[in-house]
């Protein structure tokens, strides 16, 4: 049984995801990539897009999740603290 | 009185340089860590900041008695003109120099072992500031007590770390307390050298910039 993961490790499984696409997804990429139910991702997107990590783009009918320069910025720090906390191992 | 300085006077302003990098250092991993703990709300870097900013105090204390006895600053700029009170200040200075430290050490002790029971933890704490306030040697059981925690109770700890991660980082953590355990035995036979002196502090300052090279490393990547 997997581990209920850490509401900042989901927000870093979206950021990783989007990053990983080169920067943009598309929704139903993303759902499958975070692996969280629609209603949850919704909420998480909702959160991220207030807080400027990740923008929301409307092309050719279909919607793009862009993850923004402030995005890019929180998955560095966040990779820097993990590595911190990997070496003290606390 | 109780003799002081231990340093050879070649040493001095070396010691004081050593002492000042040491407190910036612990004082960078102590904000870091409160970083995290503000970030990620995982208590034990609460905890892991309490222990660095303890460490920083004491260095405070130490750069303070250093200053004090090596360049006799409080002399020299009138704040104290009795001898007497001049080593009262010193003597009280490096007994709260000792106490930050065994504090520091004592958080990392609870926080790498878990030991959550603050009834527990605060009754070790008195037991050593009985032992460093009321004992004959109070500089002796000081070093002494910071070989027992950092050798038998921290150190393994961060050893046990880098066998599960193998990554230098790890590595660097586990040097740092070893190394710092080794110090404070130099510092426990420097009675006998001043040149123990002299490594122990040398051991100090090099345990303590690889935490900083591990700090470096983690900015770097």
């Amino acid at each position: 049984m997997t581990e209920r993961r850490e509401k900042l490790e989901i927000v870093r499984d979206i950021l990783s995801a989007i990053y990983e696409k080169k920067g943009r997804i598309k929704p139903t990429h993303l759902l499958y990539k975070s692996n969280l139910a629609h209603n949850k991702l919704k909420i998480y997107l909702g959160d991220l897009i207030q807080k400027e990590l990740v923008k929301e783009e409307n092309q050719d009918r279909s919607k793009m999740y862009l993850i923004t320069e402030k995005g890019i910025k929180f998955l560095n720090e966040y990779k820097r603290v993990q590595e911190f906390m990997e070496s003290f191992g606390l | 009185m109780a003799e002081l300085i231990f340093s050879p006077p070649w040493f001095f302003s070396i010691d004081i340089i050593f002492q000042f990098l040491s407190l910036l250092i612990v004082l960078f991993i102590g904000l870091y860590s409160f970083k995290i703990y503000k970030l990620t709300k995982k208590v034990n870097y609460k905890y892991l900041f309490l222990a660095f900013i303890s460490l920083t105090i004491a260095f405070l204390f130490k750069s303070f008695i250093n200053l004090s006895l090596y360049y006799h600053l409080l002399t020299r700029f009138g704040l104290v003109k009795e001898n007497v009170v001049l080593y009262i200040v010193q003597v009280f200075a490096l007994l709260f120099y000792v106490l930050f430290t065994l504090s520091g050490y004592l958080i990392l002790v609870a926080l790498t072992h878990k030991i959550t029971n603050l009834k527990l933890i605060s009754l070790l704490l008195l037991l050593m500031i009985f032992g460093v306030v009321v004992g004959q040697n109070s500089q002796n059981f000081f070093h002494f007590l910071s070989v027992i925690l950092l050798l038998f109770y921290i150190a393994p700890y961060f050893f046990n770390n880098y066998k599960t991660n193998l990554s230098l980082k790890s590595f660097l953590v586990f040097a740092c307390f070893l190394l710092l355990a080794i110090s404070h035995l130099m510092f426990l036979f420097e009675v006998i050298s001043k040149q123990l002196y002299v490594l122990g502090a040398s051991l100090m300052i090099i345990s303590y910039l690889l935490l900083l090279v591990n700090l470096i490393l983690v900015f770097k990547s």
